[in-house]
């Protein structure tokens, strides 16, 4: 399947170097992604996008980035199933779950696997970025 | 309910077909044991046995017949020990004086066929070949055909002398230990003095090289040569060649040191199993071998050895034959000694002894030289002298010595000819021994076809006379291509003089046709128009006569037929003879004999048949279980043993029947296997074969003992009758040795009606019936004065024309010299007891006959209660005797548990002098016990005496089998229509009940009356319906005409259903009328109360609708669901997009192409959630989710059964596996009824293009991880393509045309608004699984 399909950004990669400190995105709306990235970019932040949980894996980023923003209703992997296999495979990310769904379960359920940020769709923006901002500075990379 | 099954089962069992003849008796066990040993053979045993037909003929029959002697050879035809043997044997019976002899051979070769099957083959062979014929003496030469013979004499020739020949004495210790056999041994060891001869002749030897076949013969000499060997231990070693093929043989013996000779025992077949004729197997070795080669003389010499001792076969032939003759002339074999004292010879062969270079002075002395090159003088002096005498010219003397040379050549030639034909001979006897019946007609072809190429023939055919006598009819016939073949049959007229030679078994040869002779013109024409040049035929003879002929012709050009080979051609023809006869008699035996058989062994007589010299021949298998003995022990005279020894007359005097081939009926006494005799009818009828020929009588017997026995007891009560009458007043009378009355007493006169005047000096003759006449003249006669006095009984023709009976005392009268003067007669009338007599006979017979003839059993008891008679169809069933029932002995055939119920009905019954009828089990000559009615009455003389029972019993257990079956049946069917739940009522063919069960029957008391159901036995249905009618019911015409329809057999079966409402309740009824099957019609009417299923239709019916009403609402919820996903999308974008275009603007250089965009993407993301709105709004309406606990698998069951309908119009099987274990989840049962269904139709719709058989659905549910559970819907679909899987639950993503594409989107948002999650997947096989999971409610779980 050809990668502009499965919603990896070569753009974003090539400019965004991956050394600094980036951003991946992970929904499967792709308006959605295309807003956040804007958002995101909008305050210096280097972005990478991905369609599914499954594209995230399958880009085998060459390092990890310093923080993930995660759509937990994805088609397929759900975000907390890539959170849960990123954790097991020992490449844990500061994460921000995104959810269209609010409810308390799910809320509760962020909370208790330590994300770094649950933020309820649509996302406020600086609630959004201080969340990424403030989970860069938590994981600073080493 | 099993009883059916098991039902079955019983009577299937117990069942006889009541047609099913009880079985022979048989006197015990063990005996019938042995009777079936005896007939294990089946219809073989029976064929042996019908073939196997030898008497010992009694001596005075002897002397008219011929003489029959049977050779047997061990081994093959054309063995020169054979022929050797042959020639002297023949010389010696053709001179000897015992009257005509008739000599059969036989080369069994059972020395190179060893084995049982090949025996048995043969003896059937030989019982079939002279089965009809008294073999008197049997000749053997060598072991193998001796120890045939006494294993099988006593099968087949029993009490046949035998003479053997060529057995060493040693090896006849192994054979004779009684001496019953005599003959002529071997003297010495040959092979031992051929080695001895040998190294004497080559004192240099220092290895002997043994050369020999590997057939068993030839194994068993090669041991004794090795065993002999070690006599020779330190002087010469040996080697044996055995064990090689004929081209390594002749390959070894070519490369010889000087210092070797070979021994040559024989070779009929090398190690690759070749076979060879073994004097030209010697040829071979010894032409090749590069030392002198020794052997057996007797047959080697000539074939290529120097020389050796050899058994004088010409001498044991002479010996065994003359042995032979002695017991011809009578001589007992036991007083025969056994002749030991054949001197062995030593031969050399002239030509061999010169070709080694051996001093004929050298050989030992007394020995024969042979083959000798004849000198000059030798071989032509009859020439010289002739020449000398005749005064011959010279030139005539050298054409003489051309001749003779042409002629060696021929001879020579010849010789090579008459060995290849001689191996084909004994291949073919070999083939033919053992060939079984059906593969016979080819082997014959096969046979005459190699014959004819192997001497060059042009045609070969075998015929037969036809049984018109009129033709030959070719049963094989082959011609060389090119020629005309024969025609399937020819006229014996147009060879009236071969017919008739041949009939005289005189052999036809000629190798021109002007040799015929004069007298066989016609022939000669006949053979000219067929193009026969020149011609040998041999009579083919079977059973002693003439059958046919095989004939042997060349028709391109004449030919000489050589002396030697006319033998060989008879032997051909004495083979297919055989072949042929044998595959006759397989056919016909096989067909008409089984036949026979089979009837015969079922019949309830004893039958016997004989052959032509009264001996039996056949005793069919009631006769052997009587008698208790086998086939072979009845054989011949052996049955004659059974018969009682005074009773002997009674079968001679059948002889003059026999001899005038009439019927014949006698009595006598037959042993029972139990010793006891039996009085027995014998009736006899001649027998013919087809052709009408007499072959003898078969008869048949029956046990008439109890009739003798009743005749006993009448002359017993003859003669009480007569004491009584003897004081009447007598009738005396004298008279004259010529019957003239000298006196009478009044009481005389008074009864021949005459006065004493008229009656004195007249003959009493006149009086006496013709037919009395001989009796009473006998009887004056045999009164003398030793025995003066005698009685007799016969009748007189009175006066007025009445015959009576009279019994008179005569004593005769004589003078002093003895002289018989007269008679004085004392006679009284004796008519009214002869009648009584008669009559009681004859009552008593009839009711024998009656009694024996009737299809029951009968009994008669006497005033004691104990039975005095039994009739033959009651001893046939317990297969006791007379005797053993007898009594109280019957009693002991009954089964213990009805005995003391039938003695007290006995009992009672007979001291009150009343009827009885018992019912009681009676064990079956087999051990079975069977069902017996017994009926008894008292039976009251004339003037009213009683004097015992007579009773008559029916085997009555099919009956009580059918009436335990009926009652069962009964029960069966009683129980069924009880158990039933609805109204059942069985109506005849006319409408009448005549059977209604329980439910029928409480039905109108406990309902009130259904209008069809308040009628009960006896009633008529369909009238009943007919006042329903009248009555204005509106179900009841249709009812009414179904009934009418299904009871015409117009209809299989007729439902209705319809309403009953009583006054408090609704109520629905199935009325079903079902044909009864059987002859009679009728049916059967049930009403079943549908009223619940009804009821549960209608439930059914408001779920649906509750459904409909729920799919309806939860979709409008879970729209609204839905809604919140697919508009918070689009709004996250928009406040996202218009939030990064503010920190654009913000940040003072906007870049300008990125804010129009931002701009352009709200536009449309703005559109979307208005689409998403617009085509959601007329749906749109709020409702509120109610979370509670709730139970997934009871939801899946009712969501089951609301698609159950879906499913069976889509013909699918639905099937859960739910685990039991299953912990409740919390939601909105609604909600997640409407995501099962989803699922559920889904996979349902899945499958439409499927095959219905392959239509499977499967909803499970299990625990997932982390605290979920999950539920699966398996479908057997086409699947899902991948490209799509993930799209499937996207809102309106349809691939239906009619689907919304609503239901999985709405469906992954309410899992999802449940905390679960849904997906889907293609089975690793087919279809698809979608899936979802949903968190489980757990003790330890946190509950909001």
């Amino acid at each position: 399947m050809p990668l502009r399909e499965r919603g990896l950004d070569p753009i974003s990669c090539k400019v965004t170097p991956l050394s600094k400190r980036f951003v991946a995105i992970v929904d499967d709306d792709a308006s959605v992604r295309q807003a956040l990235r804007r958002l995101l970019a909008s305050a210096g932040l280097a972005v990478v996008t991905f369609a599914s949980a499954r594209d995230y894996l399958e880009a085998q980023l060459p390092e990890a980035p310093g923080c993930l923003v995660l759509d937990i209703h994805l088609g397929g992997m759900s975000g907390f199933d890539l959170h849960r296999h990123l954790e097991a495979a020992g490449g844990a990310v500061p994460t921000i779950f995104i959810t269209g769904h609010d409810d308390e379960a799910t809320h509760e359920r962020a909370r208790r696997i330590g994300a770094a940020a649950y933020l309820r769709k649509p996302l406020e923006a600086s609630m959004l970025l201080d969340a990424i901002h403030a989970a860069l500075k938590r994981h600073p990379q080493s | 309910m099993p009883t059916g099954p098991l039902e079955t089962e019983f009577f299937g069992q117990r069942l006889r077909p009541p047609h099913e003849a009880p079985r022979p008796v048989s006197p015990t066990p063990r005996k019938a044991a042995l009777c079936d040993r005896l007939n294990l053979g089946g219809p073989i045993s029976l064929v042996l046995a019908l073939l196997f037909v030898w008497v010992a003929t009694p001596a005075a029959a002897r002397s008219d017949r011929a003489r029959n002697v049977l050779v047997l050879y061990s081994y093959q035809a054309g063995l020169p020990a054979n022929i050797e043997m042959d020639q002297a044997i023949r010389a010696v019976l053709r001179s000897g004086p015992a009257g005509r002899i008739e000599l059969f051979s036989e080369e069994i070769d059972v020395g190179r066929f060893p084995g049982k099957r090949y025996e048995w083959g043969l003896d059937d062979f030989m019982r079939r070949k002279y089965g009809s014929r008294s073999i008197d003496v049997i000749i053997t030469t060598f072991p193998p055909a001796l120890e045939f013979v006494l294993r099988h004499r006593t099968n087949l020739f029993p009490g046949v002398p035998v003479v053997f020949s060529a057995v060493e004495a040693d090896e006849l210790k192994r054979y004779d230990p009684d001496h019953s056999i005599t003959g002529v041994t071997i003297k010495g060891d040959v092979i031992r003095n051929t080695l001895d001869i040998a190294l004497g002749l080559h004192p240099d030897t220092k290895e002997v090289i043994y050369v020999g076949g590997t057939t068993p013969f030839e194994q068993v000499w090669e041991a004794k040569v090795r065993q002999l060997s070690r006599a020779y231990a330190g002087r010469v070693s040996f080697r044996y060649l055995s064990d090689l093929s004929m081209d390594q043989i002749l390959q070894e013996v070519s490369n010889l040191p000087a210092s070797s000779i070979v021994f040559h025992f024989m070779i009929a077949q090398d190690k690759t199993g070749k076979s060879f004729v073994p004097q030209y197997a010697l040829a071979l070795v010894s032409e090749a071998s590069s030392v002198p080669v020794y052997g057996v003389s007797d047959t080697n010499l000539g074939h290529g050895i120097v020389g050796g001792q050899g058994i004088d076969y010409e001498a044991q032939g002479t010996k065994a034959a003359e042995t032979a003759l002695r017991i011809l002339g009578g001589e007992k074999v036991e007083n025969i000694p056994i002749v030991g004292d054949v001197p062995n010879v030593t031969m050399f062969d002239w030509r061999h002894v010169r070709r080694w270079g051996i001093p004929e002075d050298r050989l030992p002395p007394g020995s024969v030289i042979r083959f000798r090159e004849p000198s000059a003088w030798e071989r032509y002096r009859w020439y010289i002298v002739g020449g000398v005498t005749l005064c011959l010219v010279e030139a005539l003397l050298i054409v003489g010595l051309l001749v003779h040379r042409r002629m060696r050549r021929r001879a020579e030639q010849s010789l090579v000819e008459r060995l290849a034909f001689e191996e084909l001979l004994a291949n073919l006897s070999a083939a033919f021994v053992n060939l079984p019946a059906d593969e016979i007609d080819g082997e014959i072809e096969r046979g005459l076809r190699r014959i004819v190429e192997r001497l060059g023939l042009d045609r070969t055919s075998l015929s037969e006379f036809t049984a018109d006598a009129k033709s030959f009819r070719f049963v094989y016939s082959w011609t060389v291509e090119g020629l005309e073949p024969l025609p399937s049959a020819l006229s014996i007229e147009s060879f009236p003089w071969v017919a008739d030679r041949l009939r005289r078994g005189g052999t036809i040869r000629f190798s021109r046709l002007q040799e015929l002779p004069n007298d066989a013109v016609i022939d000669r024409q006949s053979y000219s128009s067929l193009g026969i040049k020149s011609q040998v035929a041999i009579p083919l003879t079977a059973g002693g006569s003439v059958v046919g002929s095989i004939a042997f012709s060349t028709l391109r050009g004449e030919r000489s037929w050589p002396d030697d080979l006319v033998p060989r051609l008879q032997l051909v023809g004495e083979i297919f003879a055989n072949a042929l006869m044998r595959k006759r008699a397989d056919t016909v035996i096989r067909e008409s004999e089984e036949r026979f058989r089979i009837m015969a062994d079922s019949a309830p007589v004893l039958i016997w048949m004989s052959g032509l010299r009264k001996e039996g021949v056949f005793f069919n298998r009631p006769w052997l279980q009587f008698t208790g003995k086998s086939l072979q022990q009845e054989f011949g005279e052996g049955w004659m043993e059974s018969i009682h020894p005074d009773d002997h007359g009674a079968l001679e005097a059948c002889e003059s029947a026999f001899s005038n081939r009439e019927p014949f009926q006698t009595q006598f006494r037959l042993r029972r296997a139990d010793g006891e005799y039996r009085w027995m009818l014998d009736t006899g009828v001649p027998r013919f074969t087809p052709d009408g020929t007499f072959a003898g009588y078969i008869g048949s017997c029956i046990d008439v003992t109890e009739r003798k026995l009743t005749e006993e007891a009448l002359r017993e009560s003859e003669s009480r009758y007569r004491h009584i009458v003897e004081d009447q007043t007598e009738l005396i009378c004298r008279f004259l040795p010529d019957g003239t009355l000298t006196f009478v007493n009044e009481t005389y006169c008074r009864y021949f009606g005459g006065r004493s005047k008229d009656l004195v000096g007249r003959s009493f003759w006149s009086l006496i019936p013709e037919q009395d006449q001989e009796r009473g003249k006998q009887h004056l006669a045999s009164i003398s004065l030793e025995r003066p006095v005698a009685t007799v009984e016969h009748r007189a023709v009175m006066p007025d024309g009445e015959i009576r009976w009279q019994h008179w005392t005569d004593r005769g009268i004589f003078d002093e010299h003895g002289t018989l003067l007269g008679f004085q007669s004392v006679g009284r009338d004796i008519t009214e007891l002869k009648q009584a007599e008669l009559a009681l006979r004859e009552s008593e017979q009839r009711f024998r006959q009656m009694a024996d003839a009737a299809p029951v059993m009968v009994w008669l008891a006497g005033l004691d209660k104990g039975c005095t008679y039994f009739n033959k169809r009651w001893l046939d069933f317990t297969g006791h005797t007379l005797a053993q029932e007898l009594g109280d002995g019957w009693a002991d055939g009954v089964h213990p548990d009805d005995m003391e119920r039938c003695i007290g009905i006995y009992s009672r019954a007979f001291d009150a002098r009343q009827p009885f009828e018992m019912e009681y089990r009676l064990r079956r000559f087999d051990g079975e016990y069977r069902w017996i009615i017994d009926i008894g009455v008292p039976l009251l003389e004339k003037d009213g005496r009683f004097s015992g029972y007579i009773g008559s019993c029916i085997d009555i257990t099919e009956r009580k089998q059918a009436e335990e079956r009926l009652r069962i049946s009964e029960a069966v069917s009683g129980g069924i229509l009880a158990s039933l739940a609805g109204q059942m009522a069985i109506i005849d063919r006319t409408g009448v009940i005549v059977r209604v069960n329980e439910a029928w029957a409480r039905f109108s008391l406990e309902n009130g009356a259904p209008p069809s159901a308040c009628v009960s036995v006896g009633a008529n249905y369909l009238d009943a319906c007919r006042r329903a009618i009248q009555g204005g019911d509106e179900t009841v015409p249709a009812a009414l005409a179904g009934i009418e329809a299904v009871l015409d057999g117009v209809w299989e079966e007729f439902v209705l259903e319809y309403p009953c409402h009583s006054p408090t309740q609704e109520q629905w009824y199935l009325m079903r009328v079902t044909p009864l099957k059987r002859a009679d019609g009728g049916a059967v009417i049930s009403h079943i109360n549908i009223t619940q299923r009804r009821l549960g239709q209608l439930e059914v019916e408001r779920l649906r609708q509750e459904l409909t009403h729920v799919t309806r609402v939860t979709t409008m919820g879970e729209l609204t669901a839905s809604l919140a996903h697919e508009l918070n999308q689009p709004l996250t974008a928009i406040v996202s997009n218009a939030q990064a275009g503010e920190r654009f603007l913000a940040a003072g250089s906007p870049p300008m192409g990125e804010v129009r965009e931002i701009l352009e993407d709200i536009v449309a993301d703005g559109r979307r959630a208005g689409e998403v709105i617009h085509r959601m709004r007329a749906m749109l309406r709020k409702r509120s989710f109610e979370f509670a606990p709730v139970d997934l698998n009871e939801i899946i069951r009712e969501v089951v059964i609301l698609t159950h309908s879906d499913a069976v119009i889509r013909d699918t099987r639905v099937s859960l596996e739910l685990d039991p274990d299953f912990p409740p989840v919390r939601g909105d049962r609604i909600q997640l009824q409407q995501v099962l269904l989803n699922l559920i139709l889904n996979g349902l719709e899945a499958m439409g293009a499927v095959a219905p058989t392959d239509r499977r659905l499967v909803v499970r549910t299990k625990r997932g991880e982390d605290r979920t559970v999950r539920v699966e819907v398996r479908d057997a679909g086409v699947g899902i393509k991948e490209e799509k899987m993930d799209r499937i639950f996207e809102p309106f993503y349809t691939t239906k045309p009619s689907g919304m594409g609503m239901g999985l989107s709405i469906s992954r948002s309410i899992v999802e608004a449940h905390g679960g999650r849904i997906g889907a997947g293609n089975n690793p096989d087919r279809g698809a699984t979608l899936w979802f999971t949903l968190p489980a409610i757990v003790d330890s779980a946190p509950t909001s």
